[in-house]
């Protein structure tokens, strides 16, 4: 008679699930908040806040999209935080030496992103990037797809008017 | 092909490559958290501290943001520190820089935020009070009522960022009453014209929709339950316009609710609505939106629209003759309680208009920065403004822009609040 047997076998723990399923978008979400924010620094503390939430909301997780999910909670937190200004001051306003996030081979690009409202840039980088509808937008970033296509309309003319009339 | 799809493919590719040189990170060693072992990885320092003792999560948040243990309750902290004077748009009598005891006869308490905590101290930086103690929620002052008599503040537990409650303390730091809870996420606390009543947008504990603190009775109660996006005062403060989903044509419109409760849904249209700015025209009333309708949608379309109040009038803002500035969003504002300045933000600064011609006070702040970051707030005596600068919490003085900052060098002080008492 033939046995199977697995040695070592050990139940994965939770964490380990977790941990397969979003770590490889850690990276991604690192760089899209420090866009989304233009500050480094405040891009990677949120990314780990973003990432210590996910982990304690993981038994809620729908299993469907992680990467959406991370972003989710990583761009609902940096805009929740803002207004909490307690540490919207320590993450975005307080810094006196900012390590420079903009990008140094686009440099036009960079300080056109920088002219943008935090909410707007990443609408534009999911419409943009990620190909994502506007309502899909909407719902992520929690505000109308009325308000998202306002957004993306008004900040790609600002674009426009920045990228193409120097 | 169009230059729109061109530069629109143009502008995915460079923003696709600029987002992939920013430098990334590491997935934090979270394989740890709950068994007390590190299994012989190094431990990020997060999971470490949970590991090592379940530590409160608003602790974790406290030293993700370099927090640091509160000042015992009393103990003054703060010292004036004399800092320049405003720039921008006016040469203010910058070389008579006020002395910090001249802070000391103003009147009114001011309370604010310091590393998730609400506190009080004097307008000359004394008196430093803790008011919250709390390490698994952020607290940040709203607004005083009216008398002066309690504060209100929002709590936001760390667990939680989705929900707020919004709370009364009397000035000692003693709980008075829970208002009840909202998360204000889809419109901040906005002030009516008059400065007597806050509206928030965003989710309640059943229903999302329009919230309103009356400052003068402490009353709070919902307003809308199908949405509050975008929340717009009217100038004479009676209504209040705002985006919701309507469920009757599955789109995205522009709602106006009264205070009384009366409501109305401006121009529906099944496609994409978004308020933008009320206008007044000839004593006439008038909602400018942005639409898709009559558009190709599946592109970056909506255009801007104007609608009497009443529902009627509706034309394109192009056909209109109007201003074609109309269209731009109404810029967040706080009107001083005697109507004599408007705080607004211009490019990341804080912009202190004069209703009455003088010069404009320009304040730096940093890019970004809206109106709720510099939380204005006016003295009892509406001679001097308080508001979060890149230095901690600035007192201004009016109407020349004399500027002192009363936070202790290297605190994270925000949202100040000025008690309206004693004027």
């Amino acid at each position: 008679m033939e046995r199977t047997i697995t040695l070592n076998a050990q139940p994965r723990t939770r964490a380990e699930d977790f941990a397969d399923a979003v770590s490889p978008h850690y990276a991604g979400l690192v760089r899209r908040l420090t866009i989304v924010v233009a500050d480094r620094e405040a891009g990677r503390d949120l990314a780990q806040d973003a990432y210590l939430r996910a982990f304690r909301a993981w038994d809620r997780f729908d299993g469907q999209d992680a990467r959406a999910w991370l972003h989710t909670i990583g761009l609902r937190l940096a805009f929740n935080e803002r207004r909490r200004r307690g540490r919207f001051a320590a993450l975005f306003g307080r810094r006196t030496e900012q390590e420079p996030w903009v990008d140094a081979v686009d440099p036009e690009l960079g300080d056109a992103l920088q002219d943008l409202r935090p909410e707007h840039r990443a609408a534009l980088l999911m419409s943009a990037v990620d190909g994502y509808t506007q309502a899909e937008i909407g719902v992520m970033l929690g505000v109308p797809a009325g308000t998202v296509a306002s957004w993306l309309s008004r900040t790609k003319a600002q674009l426009r008017k920045a990228l193409t009339d120097d | 092909m169009t230059d729109h799809d061109d530069f629109d493919r143009s502008l995915s590719e460079r923003l696709r490559a600029a987002e992939a040189r920013v430098r990334g990170g590491t997935a934090p060693d979270l394989a740890t958290i709950g068994t007390g072992s590190t299994r012989g990885r190094p431990a990020w320092g997060l999971g470490a501290l949970v590991a090592a003792g379940g530590v409160a999560a608003g602790l974790l948040l406290v030293l993700l943001i370099g927090g640091r243990l509160q000042p015992p309750t009393g103990q003054a902290t703060a010292t004036p520190q004399p800092t320049s004077s405003a720039s921008g748009t006016v040469a203010p009598s910058a070389s008579i820089v006020p002395s910090p005891p001249s802070l000391s006869s103003l009147a009114g308490l001011i309370a604010f935020s310091r590393d998730g905590d609400v506190h009080t101290m004097r307008p000359d930086g004394s008196e430093v009070t803790q008011l919250t103690a709390t390490t698994d929620a952020a607290e940040l002052p709203v607004a005083w009522l009216a008398d002066g008599s309690q504060l209100v503040i929002q709590s936001t537990a760390n667990d939680n960022p989705y929900a707020s409650t919004l709370s009364l303390l009397m000035p000692d730091g003693t709980p008075a009453n829970e208002l009840g809870v909202v998360h204000p996420i889809y419109s901040p606390a906005t002030y009516s014209p008059d400065g007597t009543k806050i509206a928030f947008g965003g989710d309640g504990s059943t229903d999302s929709g329009i919230f309103i603190l009356d400052l003068e009775s402490g009353m709070f109660g919902q307003l809308t339950t199908n949405g509050g996006h975008g929340i717009l005062w009217s100038p004479d403060g009676t209504r209040i316009a705002y985006g919701f989903f309507n469920t009757s044509n599955s789109s995205n419109d522009v709602g106006v609710v009264g205070l009384d409760g009366s409501a109305m849904t401006l121009a529906p249209h099944p496609t994409q609505d978004a308020p933008l700015r009320w206008v007044v025209v000839g004593g006439t009333l008038m909602m400018v939106f942005d639409s898709q309708r009559d558009t190709d949608q599946t592109k970056f379309s909506a255009r801007p629209w104007v609608v009497n109040a009443d529902g009627t009038g509706l034309q394109l803002l192009a056909d209109s003759g109007l201003d074609p500035q109309f269209a731009e969003h109404a810029t967040p504002t706080r009107i001083s309680p005697d109507g004599a300045w408007v705080a607004s933000t211009c490019d990341g600064s804080l912009c202190l208009t004069p209703t009455g011609g003088s010069d404009e006070l320009v304040f730096e702040g940093a890019a970004g920065w809206d109106i709720w970051t510099f939380s204005p707030s006016w003295s009892p005596d509406l001679g001097h403004l308080a508001y979060a600068g890149p230095q901690g919490i600035q007192i201004v003085f009016l109407p020349n822009g004399d500027r002192v900052t009363i936070s202790p060098p290297g605190v994270s002080d925000s949202a100040p609040v000025w008690q309206p008492v004693g004027g």
